[in-house]
């Protein structure tokens, strides 16, 4: 960051154009990607709500599961992504690392809430509350509230490259909590069974195939969203840092960065 | 049939949260690039 | 290296003693959020329910206080800037710092744990051995992530405000066992009965421990 040197003049009129041609991943998701994923999206809502039979015991809103289980997967497939770009963008100290860990926090955080929202709203008719400190419910609203945190770090961290570093960090040390939640959460259970009936336990194994090919498509769907949303947040990340860019080497007196 | 209403208000409101966020994006990213032009405009005056 | 490491922590823990700036303030607070859980669980008729929970959350908000002032004075008085002028490894100083930290909340748990004993009417029988050893591995833990994260938030934006928001969620697994160990030691158990626990408590303090030790230098670049 501070080595970088003020923008070539002549590169500045694609303000997007210059920095896309090297980066490790693609930005800006292309218009057959998002056709591709908005198919998706639309195939999975069908499946969802017409294709998939109705739960016998849960009834219709069982059907939450095609949203809330892909969501829930996407989310750590998010931590993931950023853990390993924490561990790249330490070793290598290339910005681009760190713009991954701050796009896939955020849509990942956005995917975590879609977690809570849907989760609550399943629960409340089929095991009658709100909320239960059940194992699978407890880590993900923990794993949730590390995002939270991470994107509060990014926000109030300080300078761009100080940020950058202490992010990384806490992507490693988020990622290598989540093990240790995960058994946490399900000893605590155990130790405490719960009086609700955990209708979900049962759904993984007895599934019928048409109920599973649905999950499989939901899960899809969300993967090519998020795709398209962490693209579209890397292309506006990449914005934001070329005009920081820019204002620094206006701020330069004219004589010196000439 | 009962239970509809949990159904439809999670997916409304999933869809919701994300569509609200793709606008955000996009308003953002419209945002940028004007400052950009505006920023670039000023380079260039003071190169010249 | 343990030369060095010893050197730092007696100077941390001198100026502690001069100063007596932390431990008045943590030991204060520990009593006060102490005597605030008494009237909030009033009605709890059995203490030994909520007592662990309690005990821990206590220890927690303390410590948060705790690790905030260490590292706010050393970046107030530009000691940590002295520090890297030295010829120190910047890892040496996370291990000088972990055990600085770990004396000062131990010394603040010490206090704690007699005014909890008092006030909840705890009997110790015979498990205090246990009991110390559940809560050092406990406070270690803490005093690793407390180590990482307080020099981080210290420079940020929002300074003391990012520690909690950063410790407490990082730190859930481990208040789980510190809390499930402790129950059974104040519940007459053995140590052997929460073998798991004890286990997933060990794992912690060694995982955060070692990436505390390797991403320090990280964040003490300036």
């Amino acid at each position: 960051m501070a080595s970088t040197s003020p923008p070539d003049p002549n590169l500045e009129t694609h303000p997007s154009g210059a920095m896309e041609v090297d980066s490790p991943v693609r930005t800006s998701p292309s218009p057959g990607l998002i056709a591709v994923a908005a198919a998706a999206m639309i195939a999975s809502l069908y499946a969802a709500l017409l294709y998939a039979p109705t739960d016998s015991f849960q009834g219709n809103v069982q059907r939450i599961f095609y949203t809330h289980v892909p969501a829930a997967l996407t989310m750590y497939v998010a931590v993931t992504l950023i853990f390993f770009a924490s561990i790249l963008y330490l070793q290598k100290r290339d910005e681009r690392w760190d713009e991954v860990g701050a796009a896939a926090a955020e849509v990942g955080a956005l995917f975590g809430t879609v977690v809570m929202i849907t989760g609550p709203l399943w629960a409340r008719p089929v095991w009658g509350t709100w909320w239960t400190w059940e194992a699978r419910l407890t880590s993900t609203f923990v794993l949730w509230l590390i995002f939270i945190a991470y994107l509060m770090l990014r926000a109030y961290g300080g300078s761009p490259e100080q940020v950058a570093r202490f992010c990384a960090v806490l992507g490693i040390i988020g990622f290598l909590d989540l093990p240790i939640i995960h058994f946490s959460v399900i000893w605590w259970r155990t130790m405490h069974p719960q009086p609700v009936i955990m209708t979900e336990e049962g759904l993984g194994a007895g599934l019928p195939g048409s109920m599973l090919a649905t999950v499989a498509l939901g899960l899809v769907a969300a993967l090519l969203l998020f795709t398209v949303l962490f693209r579209h947040r890397l292309r506006v990340e990449r914005l934001s840092r070329q005009l920081l860019a820019m204002r620094r080497s206006l701020d330069l007196s004219p004589g010196e960065d000439l | 049939m009962d239970n509809f209403w949990y159904l439809f208000s999670a997916l409304a409101l999933a869809w919701a949260v994300v569509f609200f966020y793709l606008v955000t994006l996009a308003r953002r990213a419209r945002d940028l690039k004007q400052q950009i032009d505006v920023v670039q405009a000023q380079l260039e005056r003071k190169n010249d | 290296m343990w030369r060095k490491i010893f050197v730092l922590v007696k100077k941390d823990l001198l100026a502690e003693w001069t100063s007596k700036e932390i431990l008045s303030s943590t030991v204060f607070f520990s009593v006060l959020v102490l005597m605030v859980f008494n009237f909030s669980f009033e009605m709890v008729t059995d203490r030994m329910v909520a007592g662990p929970g309690i005990l821990w959350t206590t220890f927690l908000f303390a410590g948060i206080l705790g690790m905030n002032r260490l590292f706010l004075t050393e970046r107030e008085d530009g000691g940590i800037e002295g520090l890297m002028l030295c010829p120190i490894d910047r890892t040496t100083l996370y291990i000088a710092k972990w055990l600085s930290l770990l004396v000062i909340l131990s010394l603040t748990e010490i206090a704690t744990l007699a005014v909890f004993v008092v006030f909840f009417n705890i009997a110790l029988q015979g498990g205090l051995i246990a009991l110390v050893a559940v809560i050092v591995l406990g406070t270690a833990g803490l005093a690793a992530l407390g180590t990482t994260f307080a020099a981080m938030a210290v420079r940020t934006r929002t300074r003391e405000m990012m520690l909690p928001m950063l410790l407490i969620p990082i730190s859930v697994p481990l208040l789980m066992a510190a809390v499930k160990c402790t129950a059974a030691v104040l519940g007459g158990a053995t140590l052997a009965s929460v073998g798991s626990w004890l286990q997933l408590l060990i794992a912690f303090d060694v995982i955060f421990i070692a990436v505390g030790y390797m991403t320090f230098p990280t964040i003490l670049e300036e």
